[in-house]
């Protein structure tokens, strides 16, 4: 009777589970299916309802050679550069947020200190300040410096944490038992050894989610680099995308756009896949069994 | 099937290849990252390197409509420039779009580093003027013509209404300095699909058309089997076109007498919207139109589309399915019609004002403009060119080219730029009340013309506009911020030197304090001095496009202006708390229920857990466009899955961003976060990994029932990542911005004009940067309180293995 209702179960989350996959695939499908099109098929099945117009019957591959070599001014070099240059700023983001923001966000779960409560205030108080305001006075600011179209503003304040995973990493290094931390006190570490030894270990599924959220984020993040970066060959791959969109905001070889689009995110969805097996192990294992 | 030992003994084999495809995985990540900061360093080490010798020109423009082929042969003409001169080096830069060009724009002016040379379009020539942002050129000109340069610019060979719309005397357009020499420019009208015309068998419109005779064949046109007659977009622009060939306009000689009362201008204005709310076979009734509007025209559904000007030609050469033609603005009362026009202008700020005149002049040379209009994106300003093959070219579509060209030469025409006040919010206020009139049914064209009456009014006579303001005095704030800040150091040494604490206890207390400096550094580096500016500037009246000495002190006066006499304000408020209180509660459910389903261990879920988080991962433009299709409400998927549900109970799905966009345009946006719910479930999934199994065996060993356990046991031990998610919802839904900002810009009307979008239309389109530091001290005000009520309130119901008291 229980296997029965077990078999039952899974078949429905099965069934669930597919049809949202299904639908979550939509979007990816549709930019698939339009990146195959050619121009003129492609600027129409973007506007009909026919959605016979949208499978690529004549699967332009081309499209993708096309789009990559067309980013940017220079044939290729604008792509490369603009790879490169995206990778650098992520992968340095990265390392430094996981890092920072763990550091911190131990200290306001764990460490007892005169001043947390007000100053874990303060630091949820810094999100919700919108980031059209503070972008000109930042530009200012990293104009007085001298930062202006180098890397340096994008990737220097990664490494003084970011409000957001530090309150994550806070949430989830409060759930680890007192008792796991007392012992690793007895065996005669310090609060760093405690910090790296036991906490981060922990947090292994946190700081897989801490990697995917700010690769993505930064990875497609376009204000930023719109705004500090001047030159061509400076710009990250979400400002380079950007070059197939016209006066008014349309777009004018949407195929080319859906194709580069599509390149633009294999890092993302390689780094999520190698993540969430991360993500999943990395808890089940050490700690709960404590 | 489902024997575990199959399933086990599956496992352990595939788990070689796999660490094998993870090592080729992780080889190729490392020789990406090695050769990514190789290049990027090898690169910036000559950049630094590299003597700075000459004279460098920043040109800052965007691509227009001719995307990626326009910007090469702008590349081209620059380096052109630069091998005629010797010891002048231009920079290029090219954000895109013009919204992200006028964003760009505005930092590099704010901190006095403006572009040497930039575009400007027509309808921002008065307020840049005003401003003082763009050198005048006359006497650039004149110089030219004493020393007798060989290169020098005749105007007499540009067009003379596109010159016109770059002259302004503080009060009119069309007259006083000169301001940018035209690139480029184009009349208005409608594309035909001629292929239609001769199906319902009507000949073409003839050139001297009138709106009698268009709204007669979209009728026409409008009785084919699923053909709509005409599509017609409602731009302020457009709108004022359209009433200006009734001899009309919204307002008089100047901009000071509002005009819309007029009966003749309601009239015209009804016959205008009847034709989109009451024949629906003849007019698209505002459904398709989503941003640009023109891509209907080429599924060849739609028998006409416009008013569009010259820059949906390189789009429409693409069309292979039926042939298709150009005829200008059909006359009312009167001939007329109108030209949008883009310049290059030179920064009055810029060092090199010399250098600057001589690109602008190379330019917009002859040569330059031949090179420049074989893409059909626009006309020549240069006559000379526009007369001539280069222009007229007989071989691509439109076959009428030379009905672009028809009303200028026309006497009778009257051919004028669209002109602007120098204050943007009467562009913006009457844009917002005659879209929502003409698109939707929810605000009636008398309410609309009131609605815009009072707005106007209460934002001109306003002290911010009125009154005259002091410096602001940055000195004094300084000075006081820097006697605070040592105040509070003061406090603070004297606060953690007093309290006496036990030798382990303080060294805790400085670990603790050395952990969380990175975020305290940061804190006082980055985040405080950007947060003081922004408190300063809600207090000031600062443009954004000056340097900060030139800010005025208001005082509370933006507050008030805020929360007083801002009507759009209180909508967007009203849009973005809706938008919250559909997103949050629905995303919260969605995604722990995700998680949930994430938890079980099926086969393949590794697979599933992948799918449901890819959209997630989509951002920018390419998503935007997917989303307008989506929601089309004709040819949009939404509305193909509704229409059969909806059907069974009568009921026709909703036009999302159309004539219902009050009720469902703020939960159309909420639909598109179910679809990013990635992160969320992702946190909650990591969560759920936390709890401990073998509470949750014990339970059920006690026959403690599924449903039970998870709230007895599951949903305790979540509370705090629960807690952490809401609050994150809601923080960056109170801020919802990119999707709105791409997909509606806020339109219909204000339907969805959320929060943060208004505040940054204030911010870098109507030029108040205070203003808009203003909104976001009420936002941060708005949500910190909200933040914290949830946390004095979690104390009751959040449950923390450490952070007990």
């Amino acid at each position: 009777m229980n296997a029965e209702r077990t078999v039952l179960s899974r078949l429905t989350a099965h069934g669930l589970l597919l049809v949202g996959a299904l639908l979550m695939l939509l979007p990816f499908l549709w930019m698939l299916c339009v990146s195959l099109l050619s121009a003129d098929r492609a600027q129409a099945a973007t506007v009909s309802g026919d959605l016979l117009r949208l499978l690529p019957t004549d699967p332009q591959w081309q499209n993708y050679p096309d789009a990559l070599s067309q980013m940017g001014s220079r044939r290729w070099q604008g792509f490369l550069d603009a790879l490169a240059n995206s990778v650098v700023i992520t992968t340095l983001c990265v390392i430094a947020t996981a890092l920072s923001s763990s550091l911190v966000g131990f200290a306001f779960a764990r460490m007892r200190f005169r001043g947390r409560g007000p100053l874990f205030v303060v630091m949820l108080a810094t999100m919700m300040l919108p980031a059209q305001v503070t972008m000109i006075p930042l530009f200012l600011l990293f104009r007085h410096l001298g930062w202006i179209d180098t890397l340096l503003p994008l990737v220097v304040p990664a490494f003084f944490g970011n409000a957001f995973f530090i309150f994550m990493y806070r949430q989830f290094i409060a759930q680890i038992p007192e008792s796991l931390i007392e012992a690793a006190a007895i065996d005669g570490h310090g609060w760093l050894g405690i910090w790296w030894r036991i906490a981060l270990p922990l947090c292994r599924p946190v700081t897989a989610i801490c990697a995917v959220f700010t690769f993505i984020y930064v990875w497609n993040d376009f204000l930023g680099p719109l705004v500090y970066l001047h030159s061509d060959e400076q710009a990250t791959l979400a400002v380079a995308l950007n070059s197939f969109r016209n006066q008014y905001g349309g777009v004018n070889k949407v195929n080319l756009l859906m194709a580069a689009s599509l390149v633009t995110m294999v890092p993302c969805i390689l780094l999520f896949l190698a993540a969430q097996k991360q993500f999943i192990e990395g808890l089940g294992k050490g700690a709960v069994k404590g | 099937m489902f024997m575990r030992g199959g399933s086990d003994a599956g496992v352990t084999r595939p788990t070689r290849r796999v660490s094998a495809a993870v090592v080729a995985f992780a080889a190729c990540a490392l020789a990406l990252i090695v050769w990514s900061f190789m290049r990027v360093g090898s690169r910036e080490l000559s950049r630094l390197l590299r003597a700075n010798d000459g004279t460098e020109l920043v040109v800052l423009h965007w691509s227009g409509e001719g995307g990626p082929e326009e910007d090469e042969i702008v590349e081209r003409s620059l380096r052109a420039f630069e091998a005629a001169h010797p010891g002048v080096r231009v920079r290029r830069i090219n954000p895109g779009d013009a919204a992200s060009f006028y964003t760009k724009l505005q930092t590099m002016l704010a901190s006095g580093d403006p572009p040497d040379v930039f575009y400007v379009g027509a309808e921002r020539v008065a307020s840049f003027a005003a401003m003082g942002l763009m050198a005048k050129l006359d006497g650039m000109l004149a110089a030219d013509e004493v020393a007798n340069d060989p290169s020098r610019l005749h105007l007499d060979d540009l067009y003379p209404a596109t010159v016109e719309a770059f002259r302004y005397d503080g009060k009119d357009i069309g007259r006083g300095d000169l301001y940018g020499i035209p690139k480029d420019f184009t009349t208005v009208g409608f594309y035909i699909n001629a292929t239609l015309f001769a199906k319902a068998g009507i000949p073409l419109p003839k050139p001297d058309w009138t709106w009698d005779d268009f709204i007669a064949t979209a009728r026409t046109l409008g009785t084919l089997e699923g053909i709509t007659g005409t599509e017609f977009v409602t731009w302020p622009m457009m709108v004022r076109a359209y009433l200006r060939t009734d001899g009309l306009d919204t307002h008089g000689a100047n901009f000071d007498e509002v005009r819309l009362r007029d009966p003749k201008v309601l009239a015209s204005l009804d016959r205008l919207r009847a034709w989109r709310h009451d024949e629906e076979r003849a007019l698209t009734s505002g459904k398709s139109k989503l941003a640009t509007g023109a891509a209907v025209f080429t599924t060849g559904t739609v028998g006409m589309a416009g008013p569009f000007g010259r820059w949906v030609v390189p789009e429409y050469r693409k069309i292979r399915d039926f042939e298709w033609d150009f005829r200008p603005l059909p006359r009312g009362a009167v001939k007329s019609n109108v030209i949008a026009t883009v310049a290059w202008a030179i920064a009055d700020q810029s060092k090199h004002k010399d250098e600057a005149w001589k690109l602008v002049r190379w330019m917009t040379s002859e040569e330059s403009q031949r090179e420049q209009c074989s893409l059909g994106l626009a006309i020549p300003s240069n006559r000379h060119v526009a007369e001539s093959p280069a222009f007229l070219d007989p071989n691509a579509a439109p076959i009428s080219d030379d009905a672009f060209l028809a009303p200028l030469r026309d006497p009778e025409c009257d051919v004028r730029v669209v002109d602007w006040p120098a204050d943007p919010v009467y562009e913006q206020l009457l844009g917002s009340r005659l879209d929502q009139a003409l698109r939707t049914a929810d605000l009636s064209l008398d309410a609309a013309v009131a609605d815009f009456e009072r707005t106007w009014s209460q934002h001109r006579l306003s002290p911010l506009v009125q009154g005259t303001f002091d410096p602001f005095p940055w000195r004094q704030a300084v000075t006081a911020t820097a006697i605070v800040a040592a105040m509070i150091l003061i406090a603070l040494v004297i606060f953690y030197a007093r309290g006496i604490r036990s030798g382990s206890a303080r060294r805790e207390e400085l670990a603790g304090l050395l952990f969380a400096s990175p975020w305290l550094l940061g804190f006082l580096l980055f985040m405080a001095f950007p947060i003081l500016m922004s408190l300063a500037l809600s207090l000031a009246s600062w443009q954004g496009v000056s340097t900060l000495d030139q800010a005025r002190f208001v005082g509370a006066g933006n507050y008030a202006q805020l929360l007083l006499h801002d009507e759009r304000f209180r909508r967007s408020l009203w849009v973005t708390t809706y938008y919250v209180l559909v997103a949050v509660p629905a995303g919260q459910i969605f995604a722990l229920l995700a998680a949930l389903l994430m938890n079980t261990k099926v086969r393949g879920i590794a697979i599933y857990r992948a799918a449901w988080y890819l959209p997630s991962i989509l951002s920018g433009v390419g998503v935007a466009v997917l989303w307008r299709w989506v929601f089309d409400p004709e040819a949009g998927l939404m509305n193909a899955a509704l229409r059969p549900l909806l059907g069974l109970v009568g009921l026709a799905p909703p036009e999302w961003f159309g004539r219902d966009a009050a009720v469902w345009g703020p939960p159309a946006f909420g639909i598109m976060s179910l679809s990013m719910i990635g992160g969320t479930m992702m946190i909650y999934l990591a969560g759920l990994q936390n709890v401990p199994q073998d509470l949750l065996e014990a339970a059920s060993i006690d026959r403690v029932g599924r449903v039970r356990r998870f709230f007895v046991i599951t949903l305790p031990m979540l509370s705090p990542v629960i807690l952490f998610n809401v609050l994150m919802a809601l923080i960056g839904s109170f801020q919802v911005f990119t999707q709105a900002f791409v997909m509606t810009g806020g339109e219909p009307g204000d339907l969805t004009r959320f929060y943060v979008l208004y505040l940054y239309n204030q911010a870098f389109e109507l030029y108040a940067m205070g203003y808009a530091s203003a909104m976001a001290w009420i936002l941060l005000v708005i949500i910190l309180v909200i933040t914290l009520i949830l946390l004095r309130s979690s104390a009751r119901f959040v449950y923390y293995e450490a952070l007990k008291k």
